[in-house]
């Protein structure tokens, strides 16, 4: 079977897994990810993702499909013998190594020469600002030091893919950002290929070339993340990606131009296979709402809710037919509580389904 | 405010009271050892005779205890340990099962268990290593708990995975990682089965020959042919064979805990 998928990587071919208790948690997953690549995987949590990247480890034994790696079947072959570098959530450093004999565990089961060793780790932790840890326990660590000691000791071996389990999601919210944009900028600098697996929406937007979006364990949408904003492909991947307004309605022609009356608004409707009569349903994000020159606004609302997030404003607009629009209007904008505004939405920005999947 | 104050005292005298309670008894065997005569004076004829009678005619039994607690220390690493990884990590038929057959000879009273040890076995009573076979049905239960209960502590599955990502194959993940993390459990459970191999008397007395004596059965015969300051004299080497192992079983479990504290 060698020479299959040699244009990619790494390649699932019609994966599953199920559980012993009988559940799925990958049903029927194919992915392929190119040389350098940094694809992320984002989803709820049970959604298969996890599992996914395990049976790319050789973790976890897929019950049906394939697995390649560079065009090699290695569906077979167990995780010691596939040269993955894996950062777990826990980061799982080994209480009883220093940091320098965490990094170079690796390099020792390989057989690698002391000296080489000590470079190489050398190289990295002064890459990963980690050098003067060297020496202490992991135990003696923060959880942002950890993941760096995670992140090196998966790197020195120079793996056929690294693999990130939500290697952010144990620190707290600032340092989480920041170590979000340097990790990025390592793998890119390194030119390493790797699967990002998060629950981070957010995360994987920032991380990933490509974003896979997982739900129930389907490969639900796999696109760069512009696409996956701006052309979700179901519903789920635009509720969870993001926020989003959804509004459903009939489509309606007048004066030549088809519009879709979703009971509050009339909204000009992007190019669609539907005639009049038929249902559709329309996706703007907040940022796609403004508030309209009088006479000029798709609907009215009072607003019910302002939170002020410094670089914008984001409303909760109430609307006469008692649907709820979340706008984000510039951090200048003077408006109130209790209060009707006129509204329009970028037409440009309104999008809907040819096909409605979910 | 007497109440107040009144409390502390009162404990700390019943505190006094129990050690001196626990420990006057030792105090006296041990200062009787030393003593020309019993009863009549406790320290003002030092001798170091009884010692002496000890040694000549009973220092074979130390050696034979010394020897069973060193082996069924040894044993009970090899089967022990692995017994408590398949424990702690697999699942099997039965499993719930076997891990409480493993531990019943603690709940067993040493009569039983040397009654139903002569019976299965009676082919090789006689042999030395009767006494030892009887030793590590009761002192293995105690490596198999303590190393079960470390293992599912430390969530040692993502150290081996771990390793494992890293290239490593089975034997090297259970020698570099998980045997290291779980040394302290290994070493108090092998000063636990020393002690109480070392200790061993219930069962000791049905499965020992004249020819294979351990200690606490030479010291029980010592104590019944009415030879008190003899069985001093043998109670103080027990002491000092027993003692040091005991002190390192409270350091461990001291930096057990302190280790813990850190995680």
């Amino acid at each position: 079977m060698t020479g299959r998928g040699t244009d990619s990587k790494i390649r699932l071919e019609n994966v599953s897994k199920r559980f012993r208790d009988g559940t799925v948690a990958v049903d029927n997953v194919s992915l392929d990810i190119q040389a350098g690549e940094l694809l992320a995987i984002v989803g709820p949590s049970g959604c298969g993702k996890t599992t996914t990247l395990r049976i790319v480890s050789g973790l976890e034994r897929a019950d049906t499909g394939r697995v390649y790696f560079d065009g090699v079947d290695v569906t077979d072959v167990p995780a010691e013998k596939r040269n993955v570098g894996v950062v777990f959530q826990s980061y799982a450093l080994f209480p009883n190594m220093t940091v320098v004999e965490n990094i170079e565990y690796g390099l020792r089961i390989r057989r690698v020469p002391p000296a080489q060793r000590r470079e190489r780790a050398g190289q990295l932790m002064e890459m990963l600002k980690i050098a003067g840890l060297a020496h202490r326990r992991p135990s003696q660590l923060s959880g942002g030091q950890q993941q760096r000691v995670a992140l090196a000791r998966a790197l020195v071996i120079e793996p056929a893919v690294l693999l990130l389990d939500e290697p952010l999601t144990a620190l707290d919210a600032k340092l989480r950002d920041e170590l979000r944009v340097e990790l990025q900028r390592v793998l890119k600098r390194l030119g390493i290929t790797a699967l990002y697996v998060t629950h981070d929406q957010a995360e994987a937007m920032c991380i990933g070339d490509r974003i896979a979006v997982m739900n129930q364990g389907r490969m639900v949408q796999i696109d760069v993340p512009t696409n996956i904003y701006r052309r979700p492909a179901t519903a789920f991947v635009a509720g969870f990606i993001g926020t989003t307004n959804m509004a459903r309605g009939h489509l309606a022609a007048e004066g030549g131009r088809l519009y879709v009356d979703v009971g509050y608004a009339r909204f000009p409707v992007p190019s669609t296979t539907k005639g009049p009569g038929e249902e559709l349903t329309v996706l703007f994000r907040p940022e796609d709402v403004s508030l309209a020159a009088p006479g000029q606004e798709h609907f009215r609302g009072r607003i019910e809710n302002i939170f002020f997030l410094g670089d914008k404003v984001r409303v909760f607009v109430r609307t006469f037919t008692g649907e709820e629009v979340i706008a984000d209007l510039p951090s200048e904008s003077r408006v109130e509580r209790s209060t009707d505004y006129p509204f329009q939405v970028d037409a440009a920005k309104l999008y809907s389904w040819a096909e409605e999947t979910a | 405010m007497r109440s107040r104050r009144g409390a502390p005292v009162l404990l700390y005298v019943v505190a006094v009271a129990t050690v001196a309670f626990l420990i006057v008894p030792v105090i006296i065997s041990v200062l009787g050892s030393f003593a020309g005569a019993w009863h009549r004076s406790l320290v003002g004829d030092f001798t170091l005779e009884w010692y002496k009678y000890v040694f000549d005619n009973y220092s074979r039994t130390i050696g034979i205890s010394l020897l069973i607690g060193f082996l069924c220390m040894g044993i009970g690493i090899l089967i022990g340990v692995p017994a408590a990884y398949a424990f702690a990590k697999y699942d099997f038929p039965g499993k719930t099962l076997f891990e409480q057959i493993v531990a019943l000879p603690m709940a067993i009273p040493g009569i039983a268990l040397a009654v139903a040890i002569i019976q299965t076995h009676s082919h090789i009573r006689g042999n030395w290593y009767f006494v030892l076979l009887g030793h590590l049905v009761v002192t293995l239960p105690y490596m198999v708990d303590t190393v079960t209960a470390t293992l599912r502590g430390l969530n040692m599955q993502v150290y081996e995975e771990s390793a494992a990502s890293l290239g490593a194959s089975w034997w090297q993940r259970f020698i570099h990682v998980v045997v290291p993390n779980i040394r302290q459990a290994i070493i108090s459970g092998a000063l636990m089965i020393f002690t109480i191999s070392l200790g061993e008397f219930n069962m000791t007395l049905f499965l020992y020959t004249p020819m294979y004596m351990t200690l606490p059965i030479g010291l029980y015969e010592s104590y019944a042919s009415l030879r008190l300051e003899i069985g001093s004299a043998y109670t103080s080497i027990f002491l000092v064979l027993i003692i040091p192992v005991l002190l390192a079983i409270q350091y461990l479990g001291a930096a057990d805990e302190s280790e813990l504290k850190n995680i």
